[in-house]
């Protein structure tokens, strides 16, 4: 699929939808959970608010701010008109021109707007409804350049794992840790990264790093996260500073099976939930379901933006049929009362086979001398 | 300034008393009160975006979601930290608040809350307008029956006029804005790349311990900028580039303008800032400031980014809005000033930041001392 073939098909549910255009709205807090309907339409990454508005006939209008960033806007989107604006707002009620007032208008990311934005919105657009399905529906598979991005920013992700595993030491703070890997992952190229990790003897949970010194015998859970070209790919990895005992090995163990086991199950016609299900059934079978559900785990997975994060979390309730393209996290990532949060999944991208690992080489519990 | 806002906020942000004292948050909150005298608490939002002002009150960044303060003015604050029970611990290190507990239901936290307050009396709603619009409908119907008072204004006043403290921050933060300019400034003298030297000011400005570290970047000759995308090995000259700096919440930033061969045109706009700055002075508005270096530019066009001049009040947020509307600075308050001209090939910046003191100002930060 292309980023062309994607549009036509937003065209065409925009065409059935009974809605004359489609807005699509974002603040510009590029945030890993929250979708990008106007990266969707354009394939643009804005420093302000923005929006894009699309036609039945397909044509594409970019409001990007700050003005000054417009260039740069029309350079990535060709074809596409750019309306400069300091106030989006403002932008997009020139962009909509006499149409705005008397066209049926859907609009996508409305309600994660900050209200101030989303008051005015209405105000300008007072019958619009709600219609992020009309953008999202198309992006449950992924485009060729997508999936190609997901590939390096995977292999990024990798060799910022190793990275980690040359430079973590006691007394190393986790914010300097965390730091220093985003920094390294922008060097490899990377345009951002979640770096979302932290180390204890016993994690509750992965947490954002803070100025904690990490110790010998810590165990420190990440997720690395980078962004390519504004494709996100995620390894979920754990390690110990110093030698793992022999239970840790054994629980981690049980983790990477479970995993295993999700990997299996992701198979072109099965439903989301259905990884969901094999992944927990392991850890059940080993007496660990009352530790499957909230507050120690919500999900096994998630779908990886900015632009869109379907085909959504591998989670009980997501009833998303799995097919060719799509993209998203297996990871159990499972707190085991023995060890604590115990991090470990894969970027997996389905094919006509069922789900393949970007990653080369596959979560296992890794030691750093100390 | 607005750049590509990271979707992690990664770098050190636990609150150190030696740096900023319980006192200093005492004595803001005490200001909060005498602001709004029939206050009986405080509703203070903040996201990893916008969150100023709940950093000015609590000291709190949140790093991963958004997190609101439930000040009370006769009992203990409450921190509710967004992400879910999991990560309380985490959160604790970076704020003097002990009552920490998860953001699930803001509508209801915000009830329970405001039955532990005196009958009849105001809340004070701050940064309630970045909220998404289910949380803010969530708190006003929490809050109905209660009179509710938009305490943006006078705290963003407030905020501007910086203590003793702050102002050792902010040095402390313009002296590290020094080491990530030499840093760029030896890169571009080596004939590294353009990403190269920005990747070598970043990295020098976290092995600083910034806290937060952004960046821009032209590849022609300084009339656009743009963010960091992917790689670009080429070098240019003239390197016009953005850093911004945080150290313990506090923001400087500057542009930089180098070039291997003299340049007219940033000499000219090293002149207009410096007229600029010689202006700077107890009771000034700092909105005329860029109003009086138009009739300095001369023939060179105002820069895109910048206009002639842009003055924007330092502090705990990077994108707020440049200075406008008509105040008087006032003794304590630190202005950034950046001048941008073009002519008709290319664009050049020079930048400032400036302490408002009783006997004038005082200069902090000038890029005039880190031309190439």
């Amino acid at each position: 699929m292309t980023f062309d073939d994607r549009l036509l098909e937003i065209r065409r549910s925009l065409e059935a939808s009974g809605f004359a255009l489609a807005v699509a709205l974002h603040d510009g807090a590029h945030f890993i959970e929250k979708p990008n309907p106007v990266t969707v339409l354009t394939g643009f990454r804005s420093l302000g608010p923005a929006a894009a508005v699309m036609d039945r006939a397909g044509a594409v209008t970019l409001v990007v701010t700050p003005r000054w960033d417009a260039e740069r806007a029309a350079q990535a989107c060709p074809g596409v008109r750019i309306v400069p604006a300091d106030d989006v707002v403002e932008g997009l009620a020139v962009a909509l021109g006499s149409a705005g007032g008397s066209a049926a208008v859907g609009v996508a990311g409305l309600s994660a707007l900050p209200c101030r934005l989303a008051r005015r919105v209405k105000e300008l657009l007072p019958d619009a409804q709600a219609a992020d399905d009309i953008v999202f529906a198309a992006t449950l598979r992924k485009t060729d350049d997508e999936l190609a991005h997901a590939r390096e920013a995977t292999r990024i992700a990798e060799l910022g794992f190793r990275r980690l595993l040359e430079i973590a030491r006691p007394d190393m703070t986790e914010d300097a840790l965390a730091a220093e890997l985003r920094w390294h992952s922008r060097s490899l190229g990377a345009d951002d990264n979640f770096a979302l990790m932290c180390a204890g003897p016993h994690n509750r949970a992965v947490a954002p790093s803070n100025g904690r010194p990490m110790q010998a015998g810590d165990i420190i859970v990440c997720e690395l996260t980078p962004s390519y070209r504004g494709q996100l790919a995620q390894i979920c990895r754990t390690m110990v500073l110093g030698e793992a005992s022999p239970l840790l090995r054994q629980k981690y163990a049980l983790v990477v099976a479970a995993m295993e086991a999700g990997f299996a199950a992701a198979q072109p016609g099965a439903a989301m939930r259905d990884v969901c299900a094999a992944i927990d059934a392991v850890l059940e079978a080993e007496g660990y379901g009352e530790y499957c559900h909230p507050p120690h785990i919500r999900r096994r997975g998630h779908g990886l933006g900015f632009a869109s994060s379907r085909p959504g979390d591998v989670a009980l309730d997501n009833d998303t049929v799995l097919a060719p393209d799509m993209l998203f996290m297996i990871h159990p990532n499972q707190y085991l009362p023995e060890t604590g949060y115990l991090l470990c999944g894969e970027p997996a991208v389905m094919t006509p086979e069922g789900a393949r690992p970007l990653t080369a080489q596959q979560a296992a519990l890794a030691e750093i001398p100390v | 300034m607005r750049t590509m806002h990271p979707t992690l906020l990664i770098g050190p942000a636990d609150w150190t008393p030696d740096r900023l004292p319980a006192e200093e948050y005492s004595r803001r909150l005490a200001q909060l009160w005498a602001d709004h005298p029939r206050a009986g608490g405080a509703i203070v939002h903040g996201d990893p975006r916008e969150h100023g002002a709940l950093a000015y009150l609590t000291h709190f960044t949140p790093k991963l979601e958004p997190a609101l303060a439930l000040l009370s003015k006769s009992g203990e604050a409450r921190l509710l930290v967004g992400g879910g029970a999991t990560m309380i611990g985490a959160a604790r290190p970076l704020t003097f608040i002990k009552d920490l507990a998860p953001l699930r239901d803001p509508g209801a936290a915000v009830a329970e809350w405001t039955r532990g307050l005196p009958v009849g009396a105001e809340i004070v709603l701050i940064n309630g307008d970045a909220m998404t619009s289910s949380t803010f409908d969530a708190v006003q119907t929490a809050l109905r029956g209660r009179s509710v008072i938009d305490g943006d204004g006078q705290l963003a006043a407030r905020m501007r006029v910086k203590s003793a403290h702050e102002l050792a921050l902010i040095r402390a933060a313009c002296a590290m804005l020094s080491e990530g300019v030499a840093a760029l400034r030896e890169a571009f003298r080596r004939g590294n790349g353009v990403s190269d030297c920005i990747l070598q000011a970043e990295h020098a400005l976290l092995e600083k311990g910034a806290q937060d570290v952004r960046s821009l970047f032209s590849l022609d000759g300084g009339r656009t900028l743009q963010p960091f995308e992917e790689l670009v090995a080429r070098r240019v000259d003239p390197l016009a580039a953005y850093l911004a700096v945080r150290h313990d919440g506090y923001w400087v930033d500057t542009f930089c303008s180098l070039q291997s061969r003299p340049d007219r045109l940033t000499d000219h706009a090293q002149a207009v800032l410096d007229a600029v700055i010689a202006d700077v002075h107890p009771g000034v508005d700092p909105a005329t400031l860029p109003r009086r270096s138009e009739a300095l530019r001369g023939s060179f066009g105002p820069h895109p980014v910048t206009g002639v001049c842009t003055a924007r009040s330092v502090g705990l947020s990077l994108d707020d809005e440049p200075a406008s509307g008509r105040r008087p600075s006032a003794v304590g308050e630190v202005h950034a000033l950046h001048v941008g001209l073009t002519d008709a090939s290319h664009g050049t910046f020079a930048s400032a930041i400036v302490a408002v003191t009783a006997h004038g100002s005082e200069l902090l930060w000038s890029s005039r001392s880190h031309h190439a």
